[in-house]
């Protein structure tokens, strides 16, 4: 590899992780078609790499959210031994499906990201009536808010459906090497009543665990550039610990709408690499 | 136990893990830019690491970093199931070590 080429991914890396930590997101929608459409390395390589990130984002961005207290250690596991086993079938799955495929995918993952960005839906969390929540284990979880400094008290449910979406991001990171974010969160907040912060923090915190199944795989069949992968891996790390500082200065939701708007750009260009038009390797 | 104790632990875990990770990755980096050696695009098994990193093979270094990483969510995996052991937390103990099982499986499957 060319110092360019090195440099280049180094500076990618980086903002990736400093845009990701500012717009909620693992690096790995940004990394991923970086390494793909600007530096033409195979989907695979590109996937790999993006684990190891996440990874990195997930460790970096945790070890200070579980201080907090706002990630559900608890919730958080019992919901990975889902994510797991979803993230060790997507990535069998895709060490056999040809690139053009994981490209098509990882547009359509894309364009619902978007989606996902500009709308953000929220519940506000209210109290679960007893027979509704949670029984056989006790995920029940509380913080700080450090907006007001109340302390904020809630009861998890629909556990059964929580596992079942878990699977499906599981099997999403696997298989297109991002965090599972997109699903992981709206899925605690809207069925099972966590609150927004709460399960913003419990999805970052369990995205690590989720990315090395997958990421083992990449390993042990040789899908994976070391070159590329640390250069992502120290280049997101440090990106994200400059964004997280910074975020709070930025307006997040002009910023949102137009990350947007970049990222269905990004996907007409991946269903382009993924019909062939676009050949950049 | 108290829950804070974990989340302690659970923490220190997460940051050592993270600096020893980033900081190994970044040196095999720059000794790559220095020398690069070997063939940048193929990972190494863990006994060509350790013969790797005698030889003073970038690659390897980079190596380790990575493995250092992927083992860090593992490691704090092994930490609250310690701590349900020590609590008698018997169910969490079996979601410790379904997680613990599944990772197994994934590294069987990646290696063969």
């Amino acid at each position: 590899m060319d110092i360019i080429t090195a440099v280049g991914i180094l500076l990618f890396s980086l903002g990736a992780g400093f845009l990701g930590s500012m717009l909620g997101l693992g690096g790995g929608v940004i990394i991923i078609p970086s390494l793909s459409l600007v530096f033409g390395f195979p989907m695979h390589v590109a996937i790999g790499a993006s684990l190891v990130g996440v990874i990195a984002t997930s460790t970096g961005a945790a070890s200070y959210y579980v201080q907090e207290g706002m990630s559900n250690i608890r919730l958080g596991m019992v919901l990975e031994t889902a994510t797991t086993v979803g993230s060790v079938i997507g990535a069998v799955i895709a060490v056999y499906t040809n690139q053009q495929l994981l490209a098509v995918a990882f547009g359509i993952l894309l364009l619902y990201a978007s989606v996902y960005m500009v709308r953000r839906p929220e519940r506000l969390a209210v109290p679960t009536d007893e027979d509704n929540s949670e029984k056989f284990f006790d995920l029940s979880g509380s913080y700080v808010d450090k907006k007001d400094g109340r302390e904020v008290s809630y009861d998890v449910k629909k556990l059964d459906r929580g596992l079942g979406a878990s699977l499906g991001a599981g099997a999403l990171s696997g298989l297109l090497g991002v965090g599972g974010g997109v699903v992981q969160v709206p899925v605690m907040n809207i069925w099972m009543g966590a609150p927004m912060k709460a399960a913003a923090a419990t999805s970052n915190f369990m995205m690590g665990i989720t990315a090395l199944a997958g990421a083992v795989i990449y390993y042990g069949q040789g899908l994976m550039s070391p070159v590329v992968t640390g250069l992502v891996a120290v280049g997101i790390f440090f990106g994200a610990m400059v964004g997280s500082r910074i975020a709070h200065l930025v307006a997040g939701v002009s910023l949102r709408r137009a990350f947007a708007v970049v990222m269905v750009a990004i996907a007409i260009l991946m269903f382009l690499k993924g019909a062939g038009v676009l050949n950049v390797t | 136990m108290e829950k804070w104790q974990l989340n302690k632990y659970v923490r220190l875990v997460l940051i050592a893990g993270m600096i020893l990770s980033v900081s190994v990755m970044a040196i095999g980096l720059a000794m790559y830019a220095i020398s690069p050696g070997s063939d940048p695009d193929i990972s190494l098994s863990p006994s060509e690491i350790f013969n790797g990193i005698i030889k003073g093979n970038p690659i390897a270094v980079i190596d380790l970093g990575i493995l250092f990483l992927i083992a860090t969510p593992l490691m704090r995996v092994i930490t609250a199931l310690v701590f349900y052991v020590l609590d008698k937390e018997t169910k969490m103990v079996g979601v410790s070590v379904l997680i613990l099982v599944v990772i197994g499986i994934a590294v069987v499957l990646g290696a063969s």
